[in-house]
């Protein structure tokens, strides 16, 4: 009988040691998961800071989620001071979270996932009996980077997106020449709608779940929203998201973890796609039907599927944004005025893994007072736990050898910040 | 290491040799950030043409974007190697499993990982020397700051780099 299973993972961060699941009498009895997040936890790197450098510091929370972090942020700021920025600011801050998420799934899937479901150790070895594959992976990856490097002036950590608008404007000659860059990377991510759909996606895992992501009024799929939908039928406004996000103190778990209604819930791609698969169009609308996903999905392995849905649709609406900006032209305007006031203010932006809610307060000079930061990885911790359970319910007559690598696919299912860190797995019997 | 102050200014470059230097590593995690502080004071510096400096966050992958048939790559990050705060490490990519010294990262894909999948799908790297230097962190933890041993480091890891892309010290 397996006693104790150990999902260490390597992080720099002492004291923060990964994903222990023990197992009593065939069933999970405790998870405990270490992450360094959670409510208030950057707040110390922001309080007391002027406004203006609270977006330089907090995008820096994570590379790959960088440009969703930027746009977060800047968010949050511009509505605690009642700032409201043009049509040609918000489809720029889009096309460069777009180029996140291009970026984030082409990583996620080329480097950890298909080496996963294909049995390799690591993309390193795939790359040796497939490397027009991972070459391909890669270029995708660079896209994304490339996006962000034309709209925000650095591959990662914008420096050209700022409150209220944009600092340089990306020229129409840069955006013609990311414009070809799509259609080749089109072509690539339907090729990997292709290699995903050979994947066998076992069911291990499969028990109901509750999904949320944003959600906006208008008539297309978007990684942006006022309200938060659930899958229950519940809608919120996004400056409520403590009460969805109200992490509980578990017993048997270290991190505390966010339930709705005392249920935990699921954020990110498979999500988006469960609660907003009507509003997909074009190829990525092919792409989700190809794969087989719907919003009845109960299987969190299908976010892989839904990344490679969403590769193909950020690329689509990438080229979209860019044809309304050229239709348009782009217009000379400078970063709208600010006023401090005193006042407190949400960004919520859907980042490759889910959901990511920024929330400052400020006082009248414009000085940081209170910070929270929720990731999408806090947020699922708990419905990670729920699958464990029935994964290790489901598998446990296995050897620890075949158990320790599927429960490492349910956590890495997720896209977590931990994702790096769950390639060492130690199982010990009584 | 010497003592001698920064040089901000100036530099007299004889490399021939296509380079680019990439710190990697989170601002947010105090020391683990060394790589991005030097970035940040050798790009005060001015360089060659043929000299890029990469600020690569902790995505080390990154560098995809900047593998114009470089000759030579040097990384800069942390390095757990057991010395003392402030140590600093010249280590060769192809040594690195032989000297049994482990870049532990928080990052998405480490580092290692990173420099060996970019070598491999990238025939232009083949011939390619590649050396990380490595500064031994003290504090690991939510900080923007580094630690006061980590920091004077700063001055001789600038110094070190400039030695390897051949590029003389301003008198």
């Amino acid at each position: 009988m397996h006693n104790s299973i150990i999902i260490n993972h390597i992080c720099r961060v002492e004291g923060h040691g990964g994903i222990t699941v023990n197992i009593k009498d065939g069933k999970v009895a405790e998870v405990n998961m270490d992450i360094f997040e959670g409510p208030r936890f950057f707040e110390p790197l922001v309080v007391g800071r002027a406004y203006d450098e609270v977006a330089p510091i907090l995008m820096r929370i994570c590379a790959i989620c960088s440009a969703a972090h930027t746009a977060a942020s800047l968010m949050a700021v511009e509505n605690a001071f009642g700032i409201t920025v043009s049509s040609q600011t918000r489809l720029l801050r889009e096309l460069l979270v777009h180029g996140g998420n291009i970026e984030s799934h082409a990583l996620h899937l080329f480097c950890l996932v298909i080496p996963d479901f294909m049995n390799y150790p690591s993309a390193i070895a795939l790359a040796s009996d497939h490397p027009a594959e991972v070459k391909m992976g890669l270029e995708l990856k660079k896209l994304g980077n490339t996006i962000q490097e034309t709209i925000g002036g650095r591959a990662i950590h914008s420096v050209n997106a700022v409150i209220g608008g944009f600092g340089k404007l990306p020229t129409k000659e840069q955006l013609l020449e990311l414009k070809e860059q799509l259609k080749k990377g089109l072509k690539q991510s339907l090729v990997t709608v292709d290699l995903v759909s050979g994947l066998q996606v076992p069911d291990f895992c499969t028990s109901p779940n509750i999904y949320a992501a944003l959600s906006s009024d208008g008539a297309g799929y978007s990684l942006f929203g006022d309200k938060i939908a659930l899958s229950t039928g519940d809608t919120w406004d996004i400056n409520m998201y403590k009460e969805l996000c109200e992490e509980k103190v578990v017993a048997h778990s270290h991190a505390k973890h966010s339930r709705f209604n005392d249920k935990p819930f699921a954020v990110g791609a498979l999500a988006r796609i469960a609660l907003n698969e009507e509003k997909l169009s074009g190829e990525a609308k092919k792409a989700k039907k190809r794969l087989g996903l719907s919003s009845h999905l109960d299987n969190m392995l299908y976010n892989n599927a839904a990344q490679a849905v969403e590769l193909v649709y950020s690329i689509e609406r990438s080229t979209e944004i860019i044809d309304e900006l050229l239709t348009a032209g782009i217009k000379q305007e400078k970063p709208m005025e600010v006023k401090t006031q005193a006042g407190t203010g949400t960004g919520a932006v859907e980042a490759p893994r889910g959901t990511l809610y920024h929330n400052y307060s400020f006082d009248e000079k414009g000085r940081l007072t209170e910070a929270d930061v929720i990731t999408p990885t806090a947020q699922n911790l708990a419905n990670i736990e729920k699958d464990l359970r029935v994964s290790v319910e489901n598998l446990i007559d296995q050897p620890k050898e075949s158990l320790a690598p599927k429960l490492e696919m349910v956590v890495r299912a997720y896209d977590p910040c931990i994702s790096c860190a769950v390639h060492l797995v130690e199982v010990n019997f009584e | 290491m010497s003592e001698r102050p920064l040089p901000l200014k100036g530099g007299k470059n004889k490399s021939h040799r296509n380079t680019v230097i990439a710190g990697v590593g989170n601002r947010l995690l105090g020391d683990e950030g060394v790589g991005l502080h030097v970035i940040d004071n050798l790009s005060q510096i001015p360089m060659p043409s043929n000299v890029d400096v990469v600020d690569c966050g902790c995505d080390l992958l990154s560098l995809i974007s900047h593998l114009n048939k470089p000759q030579k790559i040097i990384v800069i990050d942390a390095v757990r190697a057991g010395g003392k705060p402030g140590e600093i490490y010249r280590l060769d990519y192809n040594e690195l499993k032989t000297r049994g010294i482990e870049m532990q990262s928080s990052h998405q894909v480490r580092a290692t990982d990173a420099l060996g999948l970019l070598k491999q799908i990238y025939p232009v790297l083949a011939g390619c020397e590649i050396i990380i230097i490595g500064i031994e962190p003290e504090a690991i933890e939510l900080s923007i700051c580094l630690s006061e041993k980590v920091r004077e480091s700063i001055a001789d890891v600038v110094r070190l780099i400039l030695e390897e892309i051949s590029c003389s010290l301003p008198e």
